[in-house]
């Protein structure tokens, strides 16, 4: 009884769709909405053919990056969401079910919505937008008809680059970043849609000037920030260049992405009431 | 079952609530839990119920930690607050539905026996229930889950007088052998006639862990127009005085039940203290 249960995950899952259903209703529904209300817009107003430069009219990577961001502290930063009230706390850490599955279930309810459904919407309601726009927009508005039909490359955080650096990079943060924001939500409940972006951005600034700070406060303060990032001080791993301060941001994002969850298990765990 | 061994508690920053606290309870018992108001009957709750963490020695259920929230342990217990929350736009089978997948003994048959003494309609959304429906809702499913330790803390509170009366009457027929319900009350007269097992708590103490027959046995609880020389008890009364003394010896008097709210005072008062269990026979008193 006391072992991992497959079926008190499950139970864990519908436990969590059947007390937030308001939730996740108005999450999905109005995702599909808004995206389409404000892509049917933009995309009516497109004056720029993009062709003749050699590129797509492929014009949906700016909403999709904000759209990423909303995904981030609107899903995986409303974690835990039945912690935040006492009484709804005391029904849920009185569950029968261990901390770590109620973890997993959280962590799939949250990640399935973020990386699955919710892209998913932003693509069919792209599609809608384009077909709103074209059919009936358009004709009034003067905007270009050669649109092209989102493509799934829009989808995918990580660009075509011949850097594995980039790649590695660019994995971290994505690993990074919505561990934090998830397990943020135990500390600062509904302030999470601040407080972790913040902490993230006062982290990564902090850490970058820290040699600066640190060498100033040591040294005889003659070494300016551009020293520190000159390219002299690039660290070559495996016949790629970059500053060795990429190479620190690297071993903490991907230690922080295992150590979040560590961390928010046993927030979890030993959470009174 | 339950069983409490040097248990110090405090809330951060506030004075300790329970000092090196030892008890055991055991299985088969309704027991009372009182206390004046900040007593820590409560707290004690919670920590029985593996809500909140002992600052130093234990909290122990068959010998697992209640903080552990294992979940052999929560499987077996249940544990209905003051304040109860139940989400408002969930209809009431959907709502258990929730408590029957989790407690794999709960009892579909009995809760809707329960239901239909409550008076509550099982397909109706909670919106539609008042707050003491929705506490009597959550006592059904509380005494439908098979639990072995049940935890009501204030459970009448917010019931209208003939809801406690049905509350008295199920809760005296609904308890198996193996089971253990611990209701922690300040309105002692709800559960007169109900609980075979008192516990006070007074400054952060046991003051008094007494079944009531074997007080019964010892003590005579009784009202006349003066109380007599021996009393170790007496409180004024309309038509004289109610009392509380010891059974002469060789004798055995009978002065009715133990009067709930006299033996409270008089523990509050100090004046009768002790552990009076019926496997043990040690009491102290002024």
């Amino acid at each position: 009884m006391n072992n991992l249960s497959l079926s008190r995950i499950l139970k864990l899952i519908k436990f969590e769709f059947l007390l937030h259903k308001k939730y996740y209703l108005l999450l999905i529904f109005g995702a599909f909405l808004l995206v389409t209300l404000y892509l049917t817009q933009y995309l009516s107003y497109q004056r720029i053919d993009m062709t003749q430069y050699g590129e797509k009219n492929n014009f949906y990577n700016g909403a999709y990056f904000f759209y990423v961001i909303a995904i981030l502290l609107f899903v995986v930063g409303q974690s835990f969401m039945d912690l935040r009230s006492k009484v709804s706390a005391e029904r849920y850490l009185l569950l029968p079910a261990l901390p770590l599955e109620k973890l997993f279930s959280q962590f799939i309810v949250k990640f399935t919505l973020a990386f699955l459904v919710m892209p998913t919407i932003f693509a069919l309601s792209a599609i809608l937008a384009r077909w709103i726009a074209l059919e009936f927009l358009i004709q009034w508005t003067g905007g270009i008809t050669n649109i092209d039909i989102i493509d799934f490359d829009v989808l995918i955080p990580i660009k075509q680059s011949a850097d594995w650096l980039y790649y590695i990079f660019i994995l971290s943060l994505i690993l990074f970043i919505p561990s934090a924001i998830f397990t943020g939500s135990q500390y600062f409940g509904k302030w999470n849609i601040v407080m972790v972006p913040l902490f993230i951005i006062v982290f990564s600034v902090a850490t970058a000037l820290s040699p600066f700070i640190i060498s100033n406060l040591f040294n005889d303060g003659n070494k300016t920030l551009g020293y520190f990032l000159d390219s002299s001080w690039n660290i070559k791993v495996f016949g790629n260049e970059a500053p060795l301060m990429i190479y620190v941001l690297l071993v903490l994002f991907y230690t922080g992405a295992v150590l979040s969850y560590i961390i928010s298990y046993y927030k979890l765990k030993e959470r009174e009431v | 079952m339950i069983s409490i061994k040097k248990l110090s508690f405090s809330y951060p920053k506030k004075p300790r609530l329970c000092e090196e606290m030892d008890l055991e309870l055991g299985e088969g018992k309704i027991i009372g839990l009182l206390g004046m108001n900040g007593a820590g009957k409560s707290t004690l709750m919670r920590l029985m119920a593996g809500l909140l963490k002992p600052v130093s020695g234990e909290v122990k259920f068959h010998e697992v930690s209640t903080f552990d929230r294992a979940v052999s342990f929560l499987n077996q217990m249940i544990f209905v607050p003051e304040k109860v929350s139940v989400p408002e736009f969930l209809k009431v089978n959907e709502y258990v539905s929730i408590y029957k997948d989790f407690y794999t003994g709960f009892d579909s048959d009995r809760f809707e026996k329960l239901l239909s003494e409550f008076q509550i309609i099982g397909n109706q959304r909670i919106s539609n229930l008042s707050f003491g429906q929705q506490k009597k809702l959550q006592i059904a499913i509380g005494l439908s889950t098979g639990a072995k330790l049940l935890l009501f803390d204030e459970p009448t509170n917010s019931l209208d007088i003939p809801s406690k009366s049905t509350f008295r009457r199920v809760l005296s027929g609904s308890l198996q052998e193996d089971q253990t319900m611990v209701i922690s009350t300040h309105q002692v007269k709800d559960i007169e006639n109900l609980v075979d097992q008192i516990i006070v708590l007074d400054e952060g103490k046991v003051k008094l862990h007494a079944d009531l027959e074997a007080l019964e046995n010892q003590f005579v609880f009784s009202q006349g127009p003066q109380a007599p020389e021996q009393a170790i008890f007496v409180e004024s009364h309309l038509l004289g005085a109610q009392y509380i003394a010891r059974q002469p010896e060789g004798e055995r008097i009978s002065g009715g039940s133990p009067d709930l709210e006299l033996l409270f005072n008089a523990v509050i008062a100090g004046k009768l203290t002790g552990e009076f269990l019926s496997t043990q026979n040690q009491v102290t008193h002024e």
